[in-house]
């Protein structure tokens, strides 16, 4: 019996771009509501795509987490009384990577004309009051919190500590290869203004050197808890031409579904990730490869992940994925390029949609023609492949 | 903040930290197919059949992996770090995989463990629970 399954998306409805990128500033506790950077970054991505928030009849976020910009906060917001199409699956994760795919349906059928994506989170100010945070949801799952958590198998850095532990086993994955994912991914945040690890450089002596936190984690093997936001503005393929920034638009979609969910440790496949099922609709329907891709960014809330989504999505075979970060391949320069905004383990904790934006911004620019983000919530993965336009 | 220990009463969950109270490991079996199934669902995943009664097993399993813990993620756990967090496969009950702690040290990849009953405490409060030990 198969451990998950890809979900059918079918082909795009329409050509869909992504014609306009935002951000809010992404810091460490900032005292700033999600609402309110969400709001930021979505004027950012309006205006980076030469559009007024009037232009804006589409909307998508995520219920899920608190202070989304939702329809009401938008039209609060903007004083926007025109018509406004909806969705509640947007946002980060693994729906930063499906929503180009849910807003073609709305762009081809006359729906909208152009669709704002946003995600928000305020983690690290909240981390004082012990609200929130990534540990919350999965402690409130009732299988959790009475067969996981009373034994200390809690919260998401001793999960993936212990799926890491068993890849060594398995693959020969060494603490080393590990380390360089962390050393790689730190390094091009040094290289990222606005990178919340920006100042902090980090060797991997240093890396070896610092304690344990889950064994075989080191502090540096996990996500930052950050404040930000990120958005993106998508239109047609069409009516992106007459826009200001160079077409930057979706090639492939693909989605995965583990029957596990999230319970890990229940996972048969237990060191791969539903990138496995993911990964290929997306490649068909893109058409292309992997060894086409020219950059990755890689939802990393840990340097294991990193690791398995390489594997699970075809740059390498299974297991392979330590040597390669090793050789340096993952670098920016290099062969496969990985998080080069250095991701959610040193950039900033925005699961996610921080990747897609800086997908964007290298698509933009020369040496990239052929971008994949890679989304990831455990229970699912997504694949989006983007691609500049001719 | 979370209270980390279990809820007998919880239904889905409850029938393991009943059979844990009187030192046996037990699991849901569908009572059409006999698989077990776990995580507990209020149906059998693989034929949808409603009946899963609670199945004593062997205690008796093979270290499947597992993290040294040193940081106290939870306040609860600050005066038991580090502690070992351990997933094993239970020999008899196949495709289940128990969430526990291996106490005694020394983990070892596919070593075998046998299941020994002790308390998870949390202040005055104390529940059994099935733990891991290397067999020597």
């Amino acid at each position: 019996m198969t451990w998950g399954h890809s979900e059918p998306l079918g082909d795009l409805a329409t050509g869909v771009a992504i014609a306009g990128i935002g951000e809010a500033p992404h810091t460490r506790a900032s005292g700033r509501t999600a609402a309110e950077m969400a709001a930021e970054a979505v004027a950012a991505a309006i205006a980076d795509a030469g559009l007024t928030p009037a232009d804006i009849d589409g909307l998508m976020w995520h219920p899920a987490f608190v202070g989304q910009l939702d329809a009401d906060a938008f039209r609060r917001h903007y004083r926007h009384d025109g018509p406004l199409w909806t969705s509640a699956q947007g946002g980060g994760m693994v729906w930063a990577g499906t929503a180009p795919h849910t807003a073609a349906r709305a762009l081809a059928d006359g729906s909208a004309r152009h669709i704002v994506n946003s995600f928000a989170v305020a983690w690290a100010t909240q981390r004082s009051a012990m609200e929130g945070g990534p540990g919350q949801s999965h402690a409130q799952k009732v299988t959790k919190r009475q067969l996981e958590v009373p034994f200390g198998w809690f919260p998401q850095p001793v999960y993936f500590a212990t799926i890491a532990r068993r890849h060594m086993h398995e693959y020969g994955t060494t603490v080393e290869q590990l380390g360089h994912v962390a050393v790689t991914t730190r390094h091009h945040a040094t290289l990222t203004p606005g990178a919340v690890m920006r100042d902090r450089p980090l060797t991997l002596d240093a890396y070896l050197a610092s304690p344990p936190v889950a064994e075989p984690f080191r502090k540096e093997d996990c996500s930052l808890i950050s404040d930000g936001a990120g958005a993106y503005v998508m239109t047609t393929v069409e009516r992106a031409r007459d826009l200001r920034r160079p077409v930057v638009e979706v090639a492939g979609v693909g989605l995965g579904t583990s029957h596990t969910g999230s319970h890990w440790a229940q996972q048969p496949a237990f060191t791969s990730t539903p990138q496995v099922f993911a990964g290929p609709d997306a490649f068909a329907m893109a058409g292309i490869t992997p060894s086409e891709v020219d950059v990755l960014e890689l939802y990393d809330p840990f340097t294991i992940v990193t690791l398995m989504q390489l594997e699970d999505l075809g740059f390498c075979a299974k297991g392979e994925a330590g040597p390669l970060a090793e050789s340096g391949a993952l670098r920016i320069g290099a062969r496969l390029p990985t998080n080069t905004h250095g991701g959610l383990l040193s950039h900033s904790y925005v699961l996610g949609i921080a990747h897609v934006t800086e997908l964007v911004r290298r698509l933009r620019g020369p040496g990239a023609e052929i971008g994949l983000y890679g989304g990831y919530t455990g229970a699912q993965a997504s694949t989006l492949i983007l691609r500049r336009a001719r | 903040m979370i209270f980390p220990l279990p809820d007998l009463d919880e239904p889905l969950t409850g029938g393991f930290w009943h059979a844990a109270a009187r030192d046996l490991l037990a699991f849901p079996q569908c009572a059409s197919c006999e698989r077990f199934c776990w995580y507990p669902e209020p149906r059998c995943p693989a034929c949808g059949g409603p009946d899963l009664p609670w199945t004593e097993v062997r205690p008796a399993g093979t270290l499947y992996s597992w993290s040294v813990v040193h940081h106290a993620f939870l306040p609860a756990f600050a005066a038991q770090v580090p502690f070992v967090a351990a997933v094993a496969a239970i020999d008899s009950a196949p495709g289940v995989r128990l969430v526990s702690r291996l106490l005694g040290g020394d983990p070892a990849m596919d070593a075998p463990v046998r299941v020994e009953f002790g308390w998870l405490r949390l202040g005055e409060d104390r529940v059994r629970a099935p733990f891991l030990r290397r067999v020597p």
